[in-house]
């Protein structure tokens, strides 16, 4: 799961040099033993898509996760896997990141449409700093959810102002948080990771808010060049050890 | 009851006002690509092996029972893939070599003295050096191969045994004679040779083939021993 080996990554690769985007699911490996991403979703010009639960808004249980083996980011974004589809009869509900593929391929043609300018790889890097998280990443969600917004109006959601802070009192570390009302808070998901200098996450989280002080950290869980970077309502801060 | 009353209100009280984790991944824990294996970077095993030998059906000068004689060993391999279809390897091994001294008049090795039975026992530690060459394409298995190498065995014991009656052997009051002689001096410390195994996941075929001798030189009068035994091998793993 490195991109470069297995024949269908080498063939997307090969057609995403050729100026498609190519737009792949990551798989529904995360409830089995495998857990991770699929090929071709490993290959680094592919656009691999997980998992979103439309209930809960955040990664469903069985889209698999990233990095690949080379700790790339993946999957990049992530789109509803749970939809409800029409047959010939009747319509279904049906689940499964096959969904969450087409959903963003139709979401990247719409958004390439909105600036044809742009080359496969300019609108991949688009996409990302489109999506709900940017630029907070993590392996189950990546970016998050594409946001047709940033095209249309060019705001960025990361602009907002901050509504976490970082606080370090003798060795510990809070995190700290404006509290929704409970009609609010729903699915407005904190979410954390502690990055090491080579960039690889040691850790993630998604933390359903409920309190001020949100999260404690002792110190000596950091190395140095660790960032702890935290994502909540919109807004991303980090704070480097 | 106190103290349960306390402990279940705790954890009540804990639930209520903790925060509500949905989703904790530690990637370094789960994304580490493995490298021991039985078709990975490294693997490792032990094995049990029984060798018996081969030669000398024709010159038996040495008198050996063959079906009596044999080599056990014990080992542990280690392998080292380079390719899908090569690796290097050795072994570390305890064998035991048993030999069955025929009781007939022909007999002359190690004396010309007819016991009731008779054996020669070598206890080796050994080093083999191999290279495997796989045939197959497979997934993480041990598939099937060819084992090439050369080993060289230290023989830290050797032992002659014999087992007697007092005359008449059918009377009552025959009694058991057994001798022990310890490290017997017409045999080498050190023997080496080449080995191939032919192999199949679990189990392998093996072939192994002395080059030097295992008696002395200054024993002229001593015919050699089987050079040659074939066996089979079970990887436990």
């Amino acid at each position: 799961m490195n991109g470069k080996k297995s024949l269908v990554a080498r063939a997307a690769n090969m057609a995403a040099s050729k100026g498609m985007l190519v737009v792949n699911a990551v798989g529904n490996e995360g409830t089995n033993r495998w857990k991770k991403i699929i090929t071709p979703a490993d290959a680094d010009s592919v656009l691999s898509v997980g998992g979103i639960d439309p209930e809960t808004y955040y990664h469903i249980n069985f889209s698999s996760y990233g990095p690949s083996t080379d700790w790339r980011l993946k999957p990049n974004v992530s789109a509803y896997a749970h939809v409800i589809v029409a047959t010939p009869n009747n319509i279904h509900e049906t689940d499964g990141t096959s969904f969450s593929s087409p959903l963003v391929a139709g979401f990247a043609a719409c958004a390439w449409q909105t600036h044809p300018q742009f080359n496969n790889m300019q609108l991949f890097k688009e996409i990302e700093k489109s999506a709900s998280l940017y630029p907070y990443f993590d392996y189950a969600h990546g970016y998050g959810i594409p946001q047709a917004s940033y095209f249309l109006r060019k705001t960025n959601i990361a602009e907002k102002q901050p509504t976490t802070i970082i606080e370090v009192i003798d060795d510990f570390i809070n995190i700290k948080v404006i509290v929704l009302p409970p009609k609010d808070a729903l699915n407005k998901y904190l979410y954390f990771h502690i990055q090491d200098s080579k960039g690889h996450l040691k850790k993630y989280e998604v933390i359903e808010v409920s309190q001020y002080d949100v999260k404690t950290f002792n110190i000596s869980e950091f190395e140095k060049g660790d960032i702890l970077r935290v994502h909540y309502l919109g807004s991303t801060i980090e704070k480097q050890f | 009851m106190k103290t349960l009353i306390f402990v279940i209100f705790s954890f009540i009280a804990f639930n209520v006002t903790a925060q509500n984790v949905l989703l904790t991944e530690y990637p370094n824990n789960d994304t580490i690509i493995p490298k021991k294996g039985p078709n990975l970077k490294k693997f490792y095993f032990v094995y049990i092996g029984y060798e018996a030998f081969a030669d000398n059906f024709s010159d038996n000068s040495a008198n050996i029972r063959n079906r009596a004689s044999g080599r056990t060993s014990f080992g542990f391999k280690f392998k080292r893939k380079i390719t899908n279809f090569w690796a290097l390897g050795y072994d570390i091994n305890m064998s035991s070599s048993t030999f069955s001294i025929k009781q007939n008049s022909q007999k002359t090795f190690p004396s010309v003295v007819i016991h009731k039975k008779e054996r020669l026992m070598i206890g080796g530690l050994g080093v083999q050096i191999f290279t495997r060459f796989n045939f197959d394409r497979r997934g993480n298995t041990i598939g099937k191969y060819l084992d090439i190498g050369g080993y060289i065995n230290w023989n830290y014991t050797s032992q002659h045994f014999t087992k007697d009656f007092t005359t008449p052997a059918d009377s009552s009051n025959a009694l058991t004679i057994k001798t022990t002689e310890s490290q017997l001096n017409y045999f080498e410390n050190y023997e080496y040779g080449v080995k191939a195994s032919l192999g199949s996941n679990h189990f392998a075929i093996s072939a192994t083939y002395r080059i030097s001798d295992l008696i002395k030189s200054k024993y002229v009068i001593y015919p050699e021993l089987p050079k040659l035994s074939i066996g089979i091998y079970l990887a436990l793993f």
